[in-house]
């Protein structure tokens, strides 16, 4: 029988401790490793809370030297535990960045990959689907969203098609900015979706009122995206020379990276956030937030005020 | 605070880094070199027409230069990053092409205004300079650099001081340019 030190009972009861207060059934984090993964309340698929955003930053066409600091990016993402990468046809040349970058990595196999439908030609769905498939050079997709609502009704239909036929995991809605919550969130009572995407930060916390709990109640995977209000909230915090709180410890953020990043992940319909960044140092800060433990509620209510009083 | 930081600018709904973008003219200077200095030597040449008021031949010069700013620029460098490429490209070629039919149709007016030419010259002379050495300014590459003919803003301000320096007023050759100048400062006010 294994022999449980001080540290191993420690570890234990904190992390039973915030499974039970601050993670009900859906959003669960698998805590027997040291990376921070939670369940896709659909399938009960594991995934890494911090997830990559491409938006901007892959966005850098055919340039060999930007392609190749694209591609050490998401390497070290993989290294470092990360899974979804999501992109969408709306982001220029990400997805054909991304393409090249995983085909260099020679496809980790712990990519969770997603992207979007993003047309309003309702009868393209399948046409934009193959051109996805082809710029990220894949067959098959974890996840397919419609991207931002536009024409939702009728490539939702084909995406829940494929996924009968197998040809998709999961399928999803997005939206972000905070917009069309209402349509978002009848999309959520009445169709059968695996994952919605909306924006959620420490600087917009709207979607807390009523789509986060209607996620939780449906079983709906949740990813946030723009954790750091498009970066603007880190640069402010910086800028004021804000020193962390000593509370940060307490949940393992040595940086506002992390602890912004925690913040997010913490809340328990969240399933993964999904920072962006075209930098090595950057991406090893946000992937720090996988890591150690997350904040409960009370923490949570704590790290908002401290924030809010800079 | 934090009510303060929910609120967005025109650079969110932008997908392209500034260094992206700014990338995109040293990649139009690479892939050209070592012709690009000759770009730098039309413009130069430009500069040299209107002020011995060979009118007709600047203006011929300048359309051409916007033609080819469409296709290098917008078309092929931006156009892959971004759909508002194509779109600039198109914008472009037709205010080359508007420029290339006014080198035929246009009558000149004889200039009478000597400091309004002169006013007219500096802005061509600042903008075939100012945008080559403005990467000391901003401390970044000389690879950066912005010439005329390679990058839209020297065409831009080097056409908008043509028009200033032989006085003319015809509205359609101004469409274009005054876009363009509305464009670049909201993207670049926004982003600061």
């Amino acid at each position: 029988m294994k022999q449980y030190n001080r540290r191993d009972f420690l570890k234990y009861c904190g992390a039973t401790a915030i499974s039970t207060i601050t993670m009900p059934s859906i959003g669960r984090e698998k805590t027997n490793s040291s990376l921070l993964q939670k369940h896709i309340p659909s399938s009960r698929q594991l995934l890494t809370v911090i997830g990559m955003g491409t938006w901007q930053t892959f966005n850098v066409g055919s340039d060999p030297k930007l392609r190749d600091s694209r591609t050490a990016v998401l390497d070290l993402f993989f290294e470092l535990g990360g899974q979804m990468v999501d992109s969408s046809p709306m982001y220029g040349s990400s997805q054909q960045v991304i393409g090249h970058g995983l085909t260099k990595l020679n496809y980790p196999e712990n990519l969770f990959s997603a992207d979007k439908i993003w047309t309003s030609d309702e009868s393209a769905t399948m046409e934009q689907f193959q051109e996805t498939a082809s710029a990220w050079r894949l067959n098959q997709f974890d996840l397919m969203q419609v991207h931002n609502l536009v024409s939702w009704r009728a490539h939702l239909d084909v995406l829940k098609q494929m996924k009968n036929d197998d040809e998709l995991k999961y399928i999803g809605v997005t939206t972000s900015h905070g917009r069309r919550h209402r349509d978002l969130e009848k999309i959520m009572l009445s169709e059968p979706i695996d994952f919605v995407q909306l924006t959620y930060s420490m600087a917009n916390r709207d979607v807390e009122q009523r789509l986060l709990p209607i996620a939780q109640e449906r079983g709906i995977a949740v990813i946030a995206n723009r954790p750091f209000q498009g970066g603007r909230l880190i640069d402010h915090l910086q800028r004021k020379n804000a020193a962390l709180p000593r509370f940060a410890h307490e949940i393992q953020s040595s940086n506002w990276a992390q602890y912004l990043l925690k913040y997010v992940v913490s809340h328990p319909a969240i399933t993964c956030a999904i920072p962006a960044t075209t930098q090595l140092e950057h991406m090893r800060e946000n992937m720090g937030a996988a890591r150690g433990i997350l904040p409960d509620s009370k923490m949570r209510q704590q790290m908002l005020a401290y924030v809010n009083s800079i | 605070m934090l009510d303060h930081w929910a609120s967005y600018s025109l650079v969110d709904f932008i997908p392209i880094e500034m260094s992206v973008y700014v990338n995109l003219f040293s990649r139009a200077n690479n892939d050209l070199w070592p012709w690009t200095i000759l770009f730098f030597l039309f413009g130069s040449v430009l500069v040299l027409l209107v002020y011995v008021k060979k009118s007709r031949y600047a203006l011929m010069l300048l359309g051409l230069a916007w033609c080819y700013c469409a296709y290098l620029f917008h078309y092929k460098l931006l156009g892959e990053l971004h759909w508002i490429g194509d779109i600039l490209a198109m914008f472009f070629l037709v205010q080359g092409l508007l420029l290339l039919a006014a080198s035929f149709v246009l009558k000149m007016d004889l200039i009478n205004n000597q400091g309004q030419f002169r006013v007219g010259l500096s802005i061509m002379l600042l903008a075939m300079i100012g945008f080559v050495i403005q990467p000391i300014y901003f401390d970044r590459s000389w690879q950066t650099a912005e010439i005329f003919g390679l990058a839209p803003n020297p065409i831009v301000w080097s056409s908008i001081g043509m028009f200033i320096s032989h006085n003319i007023r015809r509205w359609w050759l101004f469409v274009v340019p005054i876009f363009w100048i509305v464009l670049s400062i909201s993207v670049m006010s926004a982003s600061n």
